[in-house]
């Protein structure tokens, strides 16, 4: 069980917390926040939520804002820190008083009313707040009984169809009645405020259940089970979950599990229904092939199935199936790459827990477990150390599904534009040699050449650049060109380019490169091994791709990092299909102000899924 | 898609401060001081047994019963009106009490006795506690108490990270930490999560900077004042808050 921390780990911890290196974000906020703390206003969790990736509010404001302390509380809280305290609280500005005048009248035109009833509802406290609104503990007074009330905060473009959706799902959602399932009780809206109520339930999220109980297998294996049997429930009633993670499987102080948000995907989720430009995406990390195709309409039963088996996963690894640093990568690992059987991670899982688990996780929906209820079944054989109905898939066969997927891959595309398909077919008489695709290619150091004006931007594989075809067609944005220049597939612009990181990952031969020449000032190149998405984290150099026939790329930004991920080439890994690179942007700057200028531009809605996504079968 | 989700889901099974628990518990309601009294037990009962089973040298079971029926005495007890709400540190009142509960041989025969029958008070069916043999029952109570705070500032680190989809910060930490000295080096971590090594470097040093904080933020929940916390912190790990 990797649940639980070994005396190593926690004599590393205890070393750590002892370190004097200092452990302020900022001083003045740490201090705040922790006399919050101690002030019993709210708890470390809560303090955490708070502040979490918004580095930049001053914490008194936010914690106003999230509701946990008013106006008024905020002044008398900082009244007492005063004397160790020169500055302005919140603007820094030299003063006597803890809050300079225009920030004590800044503060309290912060008041927010805390609501004290909503609709029928009486609001008690405030249990926490999400990217989409509050979550309060209330009151029903009719029925008096206790519910979890969860707002969205209407107004910001919010969408009528989309609340509508949200209303209908809710109603949908309250059909469901199961102990281990989360009652929804009603949606409804109370002047421009829309809410669900649904049962209040005293538990925690299964990881977190996990970090701080640290239960045996046994009885982790016990609240997966009976998850999966109240998925089956709702799978019964012709419900499906669509987004099963640990944090939407609480687990109660007896160890029971509780489903939430069943049938409310749409609803809850931010990625398809309320997204607003610059939100951070999380990472579909339970989420099954099919879902990350976008193939909404093969996604039934078994794709909670899968789920079910990316959380049996973590429970005995520890980590979840795919990890990598960003959504896109996840997406690509999910496509084409098998789990690590667990017991090559953990020796410790036991055989027949690996084997529910991969057959629950994989690919081709008809090889997973039908139901839930099988899984659950095969889960409690396991507990009653019957043999189990699952049979492991033997190395042969894996090997040979590995080849097909990898054929069904590069094979078809014989004359693909973007790099990393480039270098996938390129990097194909090598992979036979090297006999596998999916070498780590560590990053290697940049290298500094120099050159003259401008910068250039060149693809290399083997110390050969090829692919004339690639070139038969320019690439134009701007002041960028691209041709071919002494056998180099050269792309020119006028931009100065000071510094370019390349922060790499690959699941091409390690002998595919793009290199990447930046001149002006420092003069500089960087090898990038390629990896198939076309995604790169580059410093505060942001590059994007975009074609005629892709619908969308993503921008995230996060602590001073500017990622992009692309969908161009999870598109070109499942399609096969040659593109046209018709646009290429390249922009430096700080990256709030690359955000602004081109988040929206890149956030090209997706209407559906590309032309063509329908031609890929997987296998052939 | 968000890692979190929001739905209820943000509820805790912890009110906001156990101290704001504990004040709350100066109740004649009943069913508000039970719920009080499992609240703590749900908190607090790793540390609690481990001390009642190395000062007492009891059976895992007997042991079981005793942390259960402390509890509840506590919350029975006039003791926490007697605490003084605006300066104290929980874990020194709650070894107090728990001392004193002990020191009545006759209370917990007959704790045991009820114990023995019935559960009132659920705590965990499966917990492994190291091999406390010839060690001081207080350091035992201090290293338990320790551990808990340690192993939920590591939760609350992880929770952090993915919600700002920074899985492989953490992953990185716990890689690097989790194992045992020597077991592991950047070079290997490196390979793992395909990042380079000065990636590794400054995750690393991003982890363990939060990993103080929030472990402060933490041990903040069991103290009343800047002073408890300074002095807490000094106590269990050996070093003042920033």
């Amino acid at each position: 069980m990797t649940g639980s921390l070994t005396w190593a780990a926690l004599a590393n911890l205890a070393k750590i917390a002892a370190a004097s290196e200092s452990s302020s974000r900022d001083e003045a906020d740490d201090r705040l926040g922790r006399v919050a703390v101690m002030r019993g206003y709210l708890g470390a969790l809560e303090l955490q939520d708070v502040r979490g990736g918004r580095p930049k509010a001053w914490l008194g404001d936010l914690l106003v804002r999230a509701g946990w302390l008013s106006p008024d509380q905020l002044l008398a809280l900082l009244e007492t820190l005063k004397p160790d305290w020169t500055a302005c609280w919140r603007c820094r500005a030299e003063v006597v008083a803890s809050l300079c005048g225009p920030c004590v009248e800044a503060v309290k035109a912060l008041a927010v009313d805390e609501p004290k009833s909503l609709g029928k509802y009486e609001i008690v406290r405030k249990i926490g707040s999400g990217g989409m609104g509050s979550v309060y503990e209330a009151i029903d007074p009719q029925l008096n009984r206790k519910v979890a009330l969860k707002l969205l905060h209407a107004g910001e473009g919010a969408d009528h169809r989309l609340i509508e959706r949200f209303r209908r799902e809710a109603q949908n959602a309250a059909r469901l009645q199961h102990s281990n399932i989360v009652t929804v009780y009603e949606a409804g809206e109370a002047g421009r405020t829309s809410y669900i109520a649904m049962e209040l339930v005293d538990g925690v999220p299964l990881s977190v259940w996990r970090a701080r109980e640290r239960p045996s297998l046994r009885e982790a294996v016990r609240v997966i089970e009976e998850a999966a049997r109240a998925v089956q429930a709702a799978h019964d009633k012709g419900i499906i979950h669509r987004d099963l993670k640990p944090a939407n499987i609480l687990v109660d102080r007896h160890g029971r599990p509780h489903l939430l948000d069943f049938g409310l995907s749409h609803a809850m989720d931010t990625d398809h229904g309320m997204t607003r430009p610059g939100t951070i995406l999380g990472t579909p990390l339970y989420m099954p092939p099919e879902q990350v195709r976008g193939d909404v309409r093969q996604m039934d039963a078994r794709s909670d199935v899968y789920a079910l088996g990316a959380v049996l996963y973590e429970v005995l690894t520890g980590r979840p199936p795919f990890q990598e640093a960003s959504a896109i990568e996840i997406y690509t690992k999910i496509l084409t790459h098998e789990a690590t059987p667990p017991r090559r991670i953990d020796k410790t899982v036991p055989r027949d827990l690996e084997t529910v688990a991969l057959r629950a996780l994989e690919k081709d929906p008809e090889r997973r477990y039908a139901t839930a209820g099988a899984l659950a079944d095969d889960l409690h054989r396991w507990s009653e150390d019957e043999p189990i109905e699952a049979r492991p898939v033997s190395r042969i066969e894996r090997l040979v599904r590995k080849a097909v997927r990898y054929r069904a891959i590069l094979l078809p595309s014989s004359a693909a534009l973007i790099v990393g398909l480039l270098v996938g077919i390129l990097g194909l008489s090598s992979l036979k040699k090297n006999g596998r695709l999916g070498d780590d290619v560590s990053a290697l150091p940049p290298l500094v050449e120099g050159h003259g004006v401008g910068w250039k931007l060149s693809f290399t594989i083997n110390d050969r650049v090829v692919y004339p075809e690639l070139v038969n067609g320019v690439w134009r944005h701007e002041a960028i060109t691209a041709r071919v220049v002494d056998e180099r597939f050269v792309l020119e612009g006028e931009g100065p380019i000071s510094e370019v990181r390349w922060l790499a990952r690959a699941d091409f031969p390690s002998n595919a490169q793009l290199i990447v020449i930046g001149h002006a000032g420092e003069n500089l190149t960087a090898r990038l091994p390629i990896q198939s998405n076309g995604m790169a984290v580059i410093g505060d150099v942001l590059v994007g791709f975009a074609t005629s026939e892709t619908g969308y790329n993503r921008v995230r930004a996060r602590s001073g990092q500017v990622e992009l991920s692309s969908s161009l080439g999870r598109y070109l890994l499942e399609s096969g299909r040659t593109l046209v690179l018709d646009r290429l942007w390249i922009a430096r700057g700080k990256p709030e102000e690359l955000l602004a200028r081109y988040a929206e531009r890149w956030m090209v809605q997706s209407a559906g899924p590309p032309r063509g996504w329908d031609s890929w079968h997987a296998g052939g | 898609m968000t890692e979190d989700t929001t739905a209820g889901g943000v509820a805790r099974q912890f009110p906001s401060t156990h101290w704001s628990l504990l004040l709350d518990a100066r109740t004649t309601d009943v069913a508000k001081r039970r719920r009080v009294a499992e609240t703590l037990a749900g908190s607090y009962w790793k540390p609690i047994y481990t001390y009642i089973r190395v000062r007492w040298a009891k059976s895992n079971e007997d042991a079981k019963d005793l942390t259960q029926g402390f509890f509840l005495w506590m919350i029975e007890s006039d003791l926490l009106s007697r605490a003084d709400p605006r300066r104290g540190r929980l874990r020194g009142l709650l070894k107090s009490a728990l001392d004193h509960y002990l020191s009545n041989d006759e209370r917990r025969q007959a704790t045991l006795k009820r114990g023995g029958e019935q559960p009132v008070l659920r705590l965990g069916d499966s917990f492994e506690v190291p091999d406390p043999a010839g060690r001081a029952p207080d350091a035992v109570l201090v290293e338990s108490w320790k551990s808990e705070m340690l192993a939920r500032a590591l939760a609350l680190l992880e929770q952090g990270y993915r919600r700002e989809g920074k899985v492989v910060h953490f992953e990185v930490f716990r890689s690097y930490y989790m194992s045992d000295p020597g077991e592991i080096n950047y070079k290997e971590v490196a390979e793992r999560y395909r990042i380079t090594s000065v990636d590794v470097s400054n995750y690393l040093m991003d982890a363990k900077r939060r990993f103080r904080a929030v472990l402060t933020d933490v041990v903040a929940e069991t103290v009343r004042t800047e002073q408890d916390l300074a002095d807490e912190m000094k106590d269990l790990f050996g070093e003042s808050p920033p």
